[in-house]
């Protein structure tokens, strides 16, 4: 489960030897695509970002980041028979609980999705369905000629059995977070985890925030928990890597997630870890949109408090 | 610009040496070859050149000899039978008078060929695509940290491309890492590689030969596709003991030598062990870690035994092992790991009479390689390897003059162990890859193949190979659902068939000698491979996976026809040729799309694609045989491509080791007789590559949108390499000398790998994106080897 890291770790030792150089090259500017950012979980409306891929050294600034929103698309969920159609909200029209499941669902400090912070976001979204445990939900995305198809489930609660601490060895400030779970006896269970210190953001597990039943099903495990952090960090602190501190107040969201919805963040995150090393494995993350790129994922959500003394 | 002056100096260099060698004079070798003991003239004796093994005369009734040389240091060879061989320095520069002593063989009188051995010129052996490269070459040329490595001197040659910079591997006309069979003494090794293929597992010392096949595979080689790497060790002295070694800045190597019963029976016995662990700790001092503990070693070591003049027993054996462990996060993660070959190979050679000889063999071969650690508690074991057991019999049939014929049969059983793993957790649960098993399968092979001497000029080789593969039992094989449960098995028991595989292997070629030293040659070569390694990282890795054919993957194929011009020049000086071939992939394999590797209860088969490639190219090569200056230019235009109806949507796409462009220069220059002066310089089209076309933002982080599979180029790689030894003043017992070599000597920025950096997150509106290159050695990396000679 943590081989990934074990290949980080051996690639930072080969690259002693090693060099790296930035370097100006000319890309292709390859075929525009849709891309797919949209979540479904118990309780909450369902939420589809949908931008545009631009070229990868365009110009990065507020008015480029505006423009890549697809505005205009007609985007449809389908449940139980039923379809529904999702409009278009801009962020400083949502309300207080989209403000919530946006900022959660899709890791955008709430504070930014207010009328006037100057982040413009775009979602589609409807107050007419709410997603339920167990209940399957298709997306349909059609724009200028293109037509986007995806599935997704939210899966039963797969929730912890208990969390506890673990002291550091030498310092005694920093704590490692353990959990214990037990694995429904079927396969396929894949959870998604992400990790908050009182009032901060939910982080996912930076290097690895996806865990498969597919070698513990059925069993009980108990295994350290990495606090999750935000992702892009020039530099991840290895000394404090995975630890929480004394008298943080951490919540654990605990995400149910299907097998498709797991098989993307599992090869996104491979393919983040192996960027630039050279003993990586380049990978290309495995979308689960037909005609698109990005996701269509449901969560079925659990939280579990603790807090560390 | 600063490397390519220093190019055009070594150019100019290599040409001057070159001008003085043709400018010398010739001057008069005479003497007379006497019995040690009587002094008495022996007339039929064989003096030669060694160096140039076309100059010399046959002793006259009374044991004189003369003939003409062309100035030079040379070794000078007397043959006779019943007499032990005799090596002499020779130093000609104006006219010389020898006498060549020699002792009479202490044995019962062998029949021994008065011819000397030579290097048959190129034009006039039948093979195509053969290189053989002799040791005294390959160790005067400068190498990466002083380590000489076989497996590097032989990306020099046209048609072989190197795996990347420092690195060991190697492609050949187009094929996979895992189509090259690499043997030593007839044992398959499956990872030549030490250090993520930084050096090979070939310890210098303890090799006698290597020979490269990329051409018309001769039938009793089988089981690749591509290539046949054939290195036989060193066999140990009869005559006397000696020892070996060297020290260099990153092993010290040691081998040891001489009769057991003189005459009869001899030992050698090689080391090798690094201390990287000690050269890497000043970079680590301010790390966690602090250190790497990490070596490697290798142990090779060889028994003869002559029983009697027509019968030879040997027993050889290789023993290699990669160690280290690593420690993090306070202790909280720790890890032990290993991985290495052994091998070992009972040889008994007969030789009936002059025209039939048998070579019988039983190997053993095994890989293993296994990494644990303990993470919070949960101790987790992760492992792969192969493990064979052979029997050859082989035989050498030479009929008449016009018919040289070699049959025999050949078998294995493999056994595959996949990547497994199993984990303990603190309170004793148990989680592991249960589902996935090891794989056997017997795998033999049938040839037969007559080098035919059609006419003086006409030489026909035709070949045929039948090769039998079979998976037995026990063996599960599952179908899945979407959720990978198992929906449907199919139980094999142990040792019953699962899969049967054949494949009926042609090869052929021929030979045309043309007036004036030259000759065609076209080659038809039809081959058949039942084990495959997939790897998609940047190098093979130790714990990459052999899996075998199966019922879930299909055999390999493939074709290649050849066609060649050679000709040798100035009394087999200089040899110059001329290839092209073309060459059809059948069944290739490579990862599924989106493929990420990691623990999994599935076989890693059910993760393969399958498709076909194609590669065709012309090889131009021109090598210096003997004299002063030695080395070769080899030039490569090639293109291999790769078409798999579920990669890039279908369309043809670049190899990764696609490679239009290749150019080696070799060149070692002896000065006088304690300096000599060796460089290479290697140019090659940049490596095609996956990158990424287009951005977008999930999670406020950057992911990419990736082009064409491989349809970008890296910069071209190009790098000189020097070395000067000097010969120390030789004492009684002891020959030693020093090897200074420079690695990339202008501090060539190769390119190893490019990716696109990113950092930042859209909320927070500080996204940086930067293009990167990543090189292996980009400073030129000097290094100083001592080697000693002991008798």
């Amino acid at each position: 489960m943590r081989k990934s890291r074990i290949l980080y770790l051996l690639a930072v030792l080969l690259l002693l030897a090693g060099c790296e150089q930035d370097l100006t090259i000319d890309l292709p500017e390859g075929q525009e695509k849709l891309v797919v950012e949209g979540h479904i979980e118990q309780g909450a409306p369902p939420v589809v970002v949908l931008t545009r891929s631009v070229p990868v050294f365009s110009e990065i600034s507020l008015a480029t980041l505006e423009k890549s929103f697809v505005h205009g698309a007609a985007v449809t969920v389908t449940a139980g028979g039923r379809s529904y159609p999702l409009e278009e909200v801009p962020s400083a029209a949502f309300s207080e609980k989209l403000k919530e499941v946006v900022s959660v669902q899709l890791g955008i400090p709430a504070a930014q999705l207010g009328g006037n912070s100057g982040f413009l976001f775009y979602v589609y979204t409807t107050d007419a369905l709410e997603g339920a445990l167990g209940e399957r939900y298709g997306l349909e995305i059609r724009f200028e000629g293109q037509t986007l198809t995806a599935s997704t489930t939210i899966p039963q609660l797969n929730p912890l059995d208990s969390l506890w601490i673990v002291p550091h060895p030498t310092q005694d400030s920093l704590k490692t977070l353990y959990y214990r779970y037990t694995d429904p006896d079927t396969l396929g269970n894949s959870v998604r985890y992400f990790t908050k210190r009182n009032s901060e953001s939910f982080f996912p597990g930076l290097f690895s925030s996806v865990f498969n039943d597919e070698l513990v099903n059925g069993k009980s495990i108990s295994f350290p928990l990495d606090r999750g952090e935000p992702k892009g960090q020039a530099e991840v602190d290895l000394d404090l890597y995975s630890y929480f501190g004394l008298g943080d107040t951490v919540t654990i969201r605990w995400a149910a997630l299907d097998l498709p919805h797991y098989r993307f963040w599992y090869s996104l995150e491979n393919e983040q870890n192996s960027n630039g090393s050279p003993i990586g494995t380049p990978n290309i993350t495995q979308s689960n949109i037909q005609g698109g790129l990005g996701v269509w994922g449901g969560y079925g959500v659990t939280y579990h408090k603790i807090f560390i003394e | 610009m600063r490397g390519y002056s220093y190019t055009i100096f070594l150019l100019i260099f290599l040409l001057c040496a070159a001008a003085s060698a043709v400018a010398q004079g010739t001057y008069t070798v005479s003497g007379r070859v006497v019995d040690a003991a009587s002094g008495e003239g022996l007339a039929g004796a064989a003096v030669a050149l060694k160096e140039r093994i076309r100059i010399g005369a046959t002793t006259d009734a009374s044991g004189n000899f003369s003939f003409a040389a062309p100035a030079g240091y040379y070794t000078l060879l007397t043959k006779y039978i019943g007499y032990s061989t005799s090596e002499q320095p020779l130093q000609l520069e104006q006219n010389q008078q020898v006498t060549v002593r020699l002792a009479t063989a202490p044995y019962a009188i062998r029949e021994v060929e008065v011819q000397v051995e030579r290097k048959t010129p190129l034009q006039e052996s039948a093979a195509m695509g053969k290189i053989e490269l002799p040791m005294e070459m390959i160790k005067t040329l400068p190498v990466l940290f002083g380590e000489v490595d076989i497996l590097k001197t032989i990306q020099l040659l046209p048609g072989v491309l190197s795996g990347g910079e420092g690195n060991t591997g190697f492609y050949v006309r187009g094929g996979g890492a895992d189509q090259n069979l690499v043997l030593l003494d007839k044992s398959t090794i499956y990872n030549p590689g030490h250090l993520f293929n930084f050096f090979s597992v070939f310890n210098s010392d303890a090799i006698e030969n290597t020979t490269l096949l990329k051409g018309s595979m001769p039938a009793r080689y089988g089981g690749r596709l591509s290539s046949v790497l054939d290195i036989e060790s060193k066999d140990g002295d009869m005559q006397s003991f000696r020892a070996d070694g060297g020290i260099g800045l990153i092993s010290s190597r040691l081998t040891v030598q001489g009769p057991l019963v003189k005459e009869k029976a001899s030992f050698i016995f090689s080391g090798r062990r690094t201390y990287v662990d000690a050269l890497f700790n000043p970079f680590l001092k301010n790390t966690e870690q602090g250190g790497v503990p990490y070596r490697f070693y290798d142990l090779n070591g060889k028994l003869r035994y002559t029983v009697s003049p027509k019968d030879e027993v040997s027993l050889s054996g290789y023993y290699g092992r990669d160690i280290g462990n690593l420690k993090l996060s306070d202790g909280r993660f720790t890890s032990d790991f290993f991985w290495g070959n052994a091998s070992a190979t009972a040889r008994w050679k007969h030789r009936y009479n002059d025209r039939l000889s048998m070579d019988v063999s039983g190997v053993l071969s095994n890989y293993t390689f296994q990494f644990s650690w303990d993470y919070g508690g949960f101790e987790t074991i992760l492992q792969t390897g192969v493990r064979d057991y052979a029997a050859n019999v082989d035989f050498d049939y030479t009929p008449n003059v016009r018919h040289h014929l070699q049959y025999g049969v050949q078998y294995t059983y493999h056994t595959l162990r996949p990547r497994t793993g199993e984990a303990i957790g603190e309170t004793g649960e148990n989680f592991g890859t249960t589902r996935v098993l090891p794989k056997y399968a017997h795998e033999t092979a049938l040839y037969l193949s007559d080098d035919w001497n059609v006419t003086d000029k006409l030489l026909l080789s035709v070949g045929l190979r039948n090769s039998f593969f079979t998976q037995t039992g026990p063996f599960n094989y599952y179908r899945f659902d979407a959720n990978q449960a198992v929906t449907d098995s199919t139980v094999y028991g142990s040792g019953e068939a699962v899969k049967t595989y054949s494949a009926l292997e042609p090869r052929a070629s021929l030979r045309l000698l043309l007036p004036g030293s030259a000759s065609i040659k076209a080659g038809f070569t039809q081959s058949a491979q039942y084990l495959h390694l997939v790897s998609n990282a940047y190098t093979t890795l130790p714990l990459d996976v052999w899996v075998p054919s199966s019922a879930i993957v299909k055999p390999q194929r493939a074709t290649q026809y050849a066609l060649g011009y050679f000709r040798s020049l100035a009394e087999n000086q200089y040899e110059g040729s001329v290839e092209v071939y073309y060459k059809d992939l059948k069944n290739q394999l490579e990862y599924r799309e989106g493929f990420a590797p990691g623990p999994s209860n599935r076989d890693l088969e059910y993760e393969f694609v399958r498709g076909n490639g194609k590669s065709y190219g012309a090889e131009f090569f021109l090598r210096k045989n003997y004299g002063d200056l030695q080395g070769w230019v080899g030039y490569t235009w090639s293109k291999t491509t790769r078409q798999f109806p579920n990669l890039n949507d279908g369309k043809t796409f670049p190899a990764r080791y696609d490679r239009r462009h290749d150019l080696s220069v070799v060149g070692s220059y002896r000065y006088n007789p304690r300096w000599t002066f060796a460089g290479t310089f290697v140019y090659g089209t940049g490596q095609a590559t996956t990158l990424p076309v287009r951005r977008y933002f999930l999670e406020g982080t950057v992911n990419y949108q990736y082009g064409d599979r491989n349809s970008f180029r890296m910069q071209p790689t190009h790098r000189l390499d020097l070395s000067a030894t000097l010969e120390a003043k030789s004492r009684a017992h002891v020959a030693s000398s020093w090897t200074f070599s420079i690695y990339n000597v202008y501090g060539r920025r190769n390119p190893f790998l490019y990716y696109v950096d990113n950092e930042g997150s859209s909320t927070s509106q500080n996204v940086k994106l930067q293009a990167k290159k990543v090189s292996i050695i980009p400073f030129p990396l000097p290094s100083v080897t001592w080697n000693f000679s002991w008798k």
